[in-house]
């Protein structure tokens, strides 16, 4: 099994926090585990509610697709040009599902969360509506 | 990055369709699209697995066809727009998340956006980067820095992937039972290029905010019907978006080129007439939804008693789904048939209603909601039409069905084409985008309505019947990039 590793982390420095998660090789901790080090005490310990909260919105937040920067900002260009790294979460989705009569549709969705919880067959209460509005066959 | 030997073939098909393509214009060169091979060694594009060609694809191997059918989606896409500036698309196959019954079959988007570029002809608004690229008649970005992001899912067709609709590889559209990879492809990088908005969403939720604090190009051809306002009129608030975008039908495309084109690609529209002396007060003109099987809604049109089946124990709901017998028997032969959508699929219930006689099928919705979705399946036995309408629809057409004899209803439903109104365009002919009234996030706006027809390549449903042309008379996809500037 491919595990995603979380990692310790420094609660002090967000920027430490950021590349901690963007390169989760460098630990071996178990699936879901979160430690953080205590700033006074210098010792790993599990994170308090706020710093799981924290914690959780990086790793959710969405990545630019080139960098892989964390909620990419708009950059002035020299030639004065304004720009914008585009996320994952920005990619349109095509998702193809089996229907009951054994044929398969194909359909585009917009984000990622729902598109994945619809290939795994789970229940998501939006995508059920995308596929009622115009792709059920019954 | 690595760019692969791939991808030098695929610079060099492109560019010859381009140069080939130049010369016989005479004008500006047609785009270049350049795969970008991101797979490592023997897998994706690299994947050595032998393969039998197949529809035109003379690869030999898996890796091969995979990327034969990918430079193929680009040239088409190529040979219809012009650029100076290659666009660069990002390319891997990799595990994406599946199931025994679905799949995501992959993703594609632009990169970046840019405004108020060089040449930016909207200024204070987003335009996806390889059309800024194209306006600007330059790389805007750093050399090398891709303008679509793609992969697509590796593992389908494979046991607990969709087993049994892997990828289908060849050029000519002849699937069977797989899935189109070129069909696929076309639609995603429609995306890529600059088919969608940036406005409106913050990942499923609604929001009508801009992306960023300024409008998309397209916004400024989009208009909300109810109010008369452009979604990039600064005096339209964010919540008079949101409201515009699941209201069905409601938001028209005013762009020049795809409005002069929808006359000569879309049809007239699919209606549902309800007349007879008993009609009531469900007498008048209906919409509906259209099936993906049997005979489509055409001239001459389809009509005749209206009956319903009525098979449970409440006595006022009729599922269909086993053969019809007795008085049911009897009600449909020679009718059009009102059945319930329920428990069972649409053709099943279409296929018996076909067995006992009846000539047409009208399908009750079991749940709100406006306009009335397709019915989807396949099944080609059935050689009846058969159409959905509302659930309010539904209730109406049940009282006025109230006083009929076991054979006749004195109800009269007339299923025909109503050439005045073209199917997926408004009252004026402006085609419409998706804003169904359950919204779908990007599914809505950024895709061109579903009662479109014949099917265009960028709606919503990928649809078996797309044929790979992405201009009039088959496709609307063309004028309106034309409209945003490609």
């Amino acid at each position: 099994m491919n595990q995603r590793i979380r990692v310790p982390l420094p609660l002090a420095a967000c920027a430490a926090l950021a590349l901690a998660l963007s390169a989760p090789t460098a630990f071996a901790a178990e699936e879901g585990l979160r430690v953080v080090r205590d700033a006074k005490t210098g010792q790993l310990r599990v994170p308090n509610a706020a710093e799981a909260r924290q914690l959780e919105g990086r790793a959710t937040a969405p990545r630019g697709v080139l960098t892989g920067r964390l909620s990419p900002k708009p950059e002035r260009l020299a030639n004065g040009a304004l720009r914008v790294e585009l996320t994952q979460d920005q990619m349109m989705y095509s998702v193809a599902t089996r229907g009951a009569d054994g044929s398969v549709t194909r359909h585009c969705v917009p984000n990622t969360t729902i598109a994945e919880r619809m290939a795994a067959g789970q229940t998501v209460s939006f995508a059920q509506k995308i596929t009622e509005r115009a792709y059920e066959e019954k | 990055m690595k760019r692969s030997d791939f991808r030098l073939r695929s610079v060099a098909q492109a560019t010859l369709l381009g140069l080939t393509l130049a010369l016989g214009a005479g004008a500006a060169s047609a785009a270049t699209l350049v795969i970008n091979n991101l797979d490592g060694v023997d897998e994706g594009f690299n994947d050595p697995t032998p393969a039998t060609p197949v529809g035109g694809n003379t690869g030999t191997t898996v890796g091969e066809q995979r990327l034969i059918a990918f430079t193929y989606a680009a040239n088409i896409w190529g040979a219809n727009l012009v650029s100076d500036v290659p666009i660069i698309v990002n390319a891997a196959f990799n595990p994406l998340t599946c199931s025994a019954t679905s799949a995501v079959l992959g993703s594609a988007g632009a990169t970046e956006v840019y405004s108020d570029f060089p040449g930016a002809d909207k200024a204070g608004t987003w335009y996806s980067v390889a059309l800024a690229n194209k306006i600007a008649g330059t790389d805007l970005t750093e050399a090398g820095r891709p303008q679509i992001n793609s992969q697509f899912n590796s593992n389908l067709g494979q046991p607990n992937c969709l087993p049994g609709a892997g990828w289908y590889y060849g050029l000519d559209g002849n699937e069977g039972a797989g899935i189109d990879l070129v069909a696929t492809l076309l639609h995603e990088f429609g995306h890529g290029l600059g088919f969608q908005t940036f406005t409106g969403r913050s990942g499923s939720t609604l929001t009508g905010a801009y992306f960023s604090g300024q409008p998309s190009i397209w916004d400024h051809y989009l208009q909300d019907n109810s109010t008369g306002k452009f979604w990039a009129d600064p005096a339209m608030t964010d919540a008079e978006r949101a409201a515009s975008a699941v209201i069905p039908g409601n938001l028209a495309w005013t762009g020049t080129n795809a409005v002069a084109a929808a006359s000569s690609v879309l049809q007239g529209s699919p209606e549902l007439r309800i007349l007879g002396r008993n009609s009531g007060d469900a007498k008048g003109v209906y919409a509906v939804g259209t099936a993906s099987f049997g005979p489509a809604i055409s001239k001459p049109p389809v009509f005749g008693q209206l009956m319903p089946v009525i098979d449970q124990a409440d006595g006022v709901t009729g599922l269909a789904c086993d053969p019809l017998t007795g008085a049911n028997l009897t009600a449909v032969a020679g009718n059009i048939a009102l059945i319930d959508r329920g428990t069972c699929g649409f053709t099943i219930k279409v296929k018996n209603a076909q067995d006992a006689g009846a000539i047409g099928v009208i399908i009750a919705d079991n749940v709100a909601g406006s306009p009335p979705p397709g019915l989807g399946g396949a099944d080609p036995t059935i050689t009846i039409p058969a159409v959905r309408v509302t659930l309010d629809a539904g209730i109406a057409f049940k009282a006025a069905l109230a006083n009929r004899t076991e054979t006749r209803s004195g109800v009269i439903a007339l299923l025909r084409i109503n050439g005045r109104v073209l199917a997926g365009a408004d009252a004026q002919g402006r085609p419409v985008m998706y804003t169904p009234s359950v919204f779908a996030a990007g599914s809505s706006i950024s895709h061109w309505d579903t009662t479109a027809t014949p099917n265009l390549l960028m709606e919503p449903s990928i649809n078996a019947d797309l044929t790979q042309s992405v201009k009039p008379p088959e496709d609307l996809t063309l004028p309106l990039f034309t409209d945003i500037g490609w």
